[in-house]
Formats: C-alpha cells, structure tokens, sequence
C-alpha cells in the first residue's frame, strides 16, 4: 500500500512538476505569472485527442501533435498577447492580467466551438497493470512519470549546455546586460514559451488520459501553480520539488485521511510554506534560479 | 570612429541628453568626466542602443547607429555596465560565455578566455564559482573580461572605478591601458577624474547633460575650473 501509494503520488507529482516548471520558466525570465499556461494544456490536450481519434493516428504521433500545438499556442500567446506589452516597459501586473484575459479567451473559445463536454480518450496505453513488490501500478503513471522526467531532465539539459539555453538563464537574471552582449530578447523570449508550450502539450495528453479533456481543465493547473509557488516561482528546481511534494501530499491524504479534504491540506501546504519561506523552498535570488 | 552627434534623450519629460557631441577615435583613450546625473551613464547606454535618442544621430565607421542593442553588439561594441551587473547565477565562465555570445564558440574563443586570464589570473582560479560570490574587485575584473571576449572594437566603461579600494582601481585602470594597448579603442564614463584624465587622450567635462568643456586629457587636467570642480583644488592655490 505505502509503495502504491508513493508510485501514484510520484505519476501525479511528475505531471504537477511538469506543468509548475511551465510557470516557472516564464516566471524566471518575465516575471509574471502566465496563467494562460493552463489554457495551453488544455489546448494540448485537445489537441492530443483529435489527433488520435479524427487522424486515427498512434500515440507517440499524438504526442509530438499536442507538443506541437502547445508550441504554437506558447508562442502565439506571447507575440500577440505579451510582446506589445514588453516593448512599452510593462509592469509584471499588466502582463498577469493580459494572461487571465487570455486564459478566459480560450477557455470560452473552446466552448464556442467544441462545446462544453468531456472528450474521452481512447485507451492508448491500455489499462493494463504493472505489478511491482505487490503494489499494481496503472501503466499510464508509469508513462506520465516517465516522460515528465525525461522532459525536465532535457530541459535542464538544453539550459546548462547549449549557447540559447545559456542566454535563457542570463535573461533570467539580467535582460537588459544580456542584450548588450547580442543576445536578442525577442528571441529569448520566443523560446522560453515554446518550450513552456511543449511542456504544456505534453502535460496536457497525460492529463487528458487520465481526467478526460474539457474546458476548464485548465483550472486543475492551478494546483501546478500552487506547485510552482511552494517551490519558490522562478526556480526550476524549485518546481520539481514543489511537485514532487505536492502529488506525494495528495495522494498520502486521499489514500489515509479522505479525498474530499485533499485540496485543504494542499493550499493549507501552500500557506504554511510561504510563512515559514516567502520565497518558497527553492525561491529566486539563491545562486541558480533555473 | 564613433560619433555621437546633437544627440538628446529624454527620462519622460526630464531631460537626461541636451544635444551632446562627443568623437572616439580609432584607438584612442576617451575619457568623460562630471558629476553623479550628468548624463554620462546615458550617453553611453544609449551608444549600446538601449535608451533611444530622441533627436540627433549616432555614427558608426559611416553607418547610422541604431537604437538596437543586439545591432550594436554586432558591430563590435561592448560595455561593462556601472556596477558591474554580472550574471550572479551564472559561474564566471558562464558570464564569460556570454560576453562571446555573437561569435563562434571555437578554439579562438579558448584563447581570448587565456588572454583574460592573463589580465586577471584570479578569475581562472574562480572559473567555476557563481559570479555572485565575488569580491568586488574580482566582480569588476570579470565584468572587463566578459565585456571584452566578444573582441569589441569599441569598449565602453561606465564608473570602472566605483566601490574599489585605491590599489584595485589602480589595478582596473592599468588593465584599460593594456586592453587599448592591445588594439581596442576605450570611452570611459568617470567619477574619478584625476584618473579618467592623465591617462585618456581625450576627454569631456559633462554637466547636467551638457558637454561643458572638452580638450586633450592634459588640457582638461589644467583646467583651473576642472581642478576646482572635481579634484578638489582650489582655482590659484597651484
């Protein structure tokens, strides 16, 4: 039961870690919170799911597809909803606002034109069950853990050893210096929401599988926000642990307390957190915030 | 080389440029001197393309200079900011790496990290430490070295001097000598004057955004008004 449960919580952990490092990269360099990230998953997992059903086409082709439109959004959204924002010195509050009103044009565009209900995935993955030291564990967590791990670990990759990753983290830090040096900022700042959107195709099919896809399924994000806040926003570390330790919380409440009060031990998490560390475990302005 | 020309920037309605014209010639010296908001912070990140000049031109080898930073850098002109402004979250090779971001990263760029070295032999000895955790004197050596691996034609200086103690600035300065030495022209924002003067070339005296006085770095040393204003001595006690 302890290790079944721990396997959930991980599989759940990954995904919260996957979503909460979308927050977090844009955080870092931008710093706002994008809450029209969760409006990108749910895109994503549309996506995912048209592409299986009406191109009948496999699972890993579905994959790249939702990544890919999560790349588009993540992209389009800045150009159009962030970039006139940038370029007048914005202050960080006009750019949280200008991504609510985002998250809210989506959202309600998908009810204008997919309608309000839950689309259902196919069983891709089978529901088949992995027995491991007497615990079974569903084969759609053991994928969910695995590529949100293999997603993370590119992404620290790709920042700490290529020249455009270096450049991301120096605009973390310092846009303006960095642009002194050549680096070009529109650029930069193209590539962190294409990656925030792959990240968000990829979270968005996982959690398509497992809760269906729907309008507002972009509000389960929130909880990868909270995530992301509990690990300190800013720090990609951060964001995994916050993940990590937000799934494992869940699960062990859902599993030994009750599912029904899961989410006041998550947000009583959140503020217990942020009394004792304001700027969460891993908050900015340590060493390395990404 | 370079000319700024009845260039004038605006803070919103304060003025922070009136019309100013300066020159930086071809392997020069150049050093601009005055009081804490004479604008010379300005005039240099406006040369970078950061602030935007409101009226006026700016000119590179006969090109028009535009306000595009990543352009500028391009043509070969670089800065160490006031205050150093290094990447603390990155390591000092890191911040390095970043000063080469427009070139190659090839085997040339392993030998222009040797010839900051060479300059700075404490920063090989911190290579892989967070720029964060330096001394100040260490955290103005890196920000010249992460300037000057993108071999700048032109390096701008703005306060290299602030906040060191007398042996470092000394140190800094002698540093800008050989960095000129070595082919590259320098324009340098000072406070301290007696020094931006003796060995600049050149030089300006700028005072709430005007260029007030300028001459070779000799004449404006002498200048009576100069020595009174900003190195404390008295016009006739000499």
């Amino acid at each position: 039961m302890l290790l079944q449960t721990t396997i959930t919580g991980l599989a759940i952990g990954g995904i919260y870690a996957l979503m909460a490092v979308g927050y977090s990269l844009v955080f870092s360099v931008l710093n706002f919170s994008n809450f029209a990230h969760g409006s990108v998953i749910m895109l994503g997992a549309y996506a995912g799911y048209f592409v299986l059903t009406k191109a009948g086409a496999s699972f890993p082709v579905a994959l790249a597809g939702s990544m890919l439109a999560g790349v588009i959004l993540g992209v389009t959204n800045e150009r159009l909803a962030y970039r006139p924002l940038r370029v007048r010195n914005a202050r960080p509050l006009y750019f949280m606002i200008s991504a609510m009103g985002v998250a809210i044009f989506l959202e309600n565009l998908v009810y204008a034109t997919l309608g309000a209900h839950f689309y259902s995935y196919p069983e891709v993955l089978g529901r088949s069950i992995v027995r491991l030291g007497g615990a079974s564990i569903g084969i759609l967590d053991l994928f969910a853990l695995a590529f949100s791990s293999v997603a993370i670990t590119g992404l620290h990759f790709f920042l700490h050893n290529t020249k455009s990753g270096l450049a991301i983290r120096a605009c973390s830090f310092d846009m303006t210096v960095a642009s002194l040096f050549g680096v070009r900022i529109d650029r930069i700042v193209g590539l962190v929401f294409a990656l925030a959107g792959a990240l968000a195709g990829l979270s968005g099919i996982f959690l398509g599988m497992k809760y269906m896809a729907y309008p507002t399924m972009g509000w389960i994000t929130n909880k990868a926000y909270v995530a992301a806040v509990i690990g300190g926003l800013g720090s990609l570390p951060g964001a995994v642990i916050g993940g990590i330790v937000l799934g494992l919380l869940e699960t062990f409440v859902s599993v030994y307390i009750s599912s029904i009060i899961r989410d006041v031990f998550s947000f009583s998490a959140l503020v217990l957190v942020l009394l004792a560390m304001p700027n969460g475990l891993m908050g900015r302005y340590v060493e390395e915030k990404i | 080389m370079l000319t700024v020309d009845n260039v004038s920037v605006f803070y919103g309605r304060i003025c922070a440029l009136d019309r100013v014209s300066i020159s930086v010639n071809e392997g020069e010296i150049v050093s601009i001197i005055g009081p804490n908001g004479a604008g010379k912070s300005t005039l240099l990140w406006t040369i970078m393309g950061v602030m935007k000049p409101s009226s006026g031109s700016l000119w590179w080898r006969g090109e028009r200079l535009q306000s595009v930073p990543s352009w500028v850098a391009a043509r070969g002109i670089s800065m160490v900011p006031e205050r150093r402004r290094l990447f603390d979250n990155l390591t000092v090779r890191e911040n390095l790496l970043i000063g080469a971001y427009l070139r190659q990263w090839d085997s040339s760029m392993k030998e222009d990290m040797e010839t900051v070295f060479r300059l700075f032999p404490v920063l090989k000895e911190r290579l892989n430490q967070y720029a964060g955790t330096l001394s100040g004197g260490e955290q103005q050596m890196l920000a010249i070295g992460r300037a000057m691996m993108g071999r700048p034609a032109l390096l701008l200086f703005d306060e290299p001097s602030l906040g060191l103690a007398p042996a470092l600035t000394s140190e800094v300065f002698r540093a800008i000598q050989r960095i000129r030495e070595e082919g590259t022209t320098c324009l340098l924002a000072e406070q301290n004057a007696f020094k931006a003067l003796e060995m600049a070339d050149r030089a300006y005296v700028m005072n709430v955004g005007r260029v007030a006085l300028q001459g070779s770095g000799k004449e404006v040393l002498a200048n009576p008004e100069v020595r009174a204003a900003y190195l404390g001595v008295k016009a006739g006690s000499l």
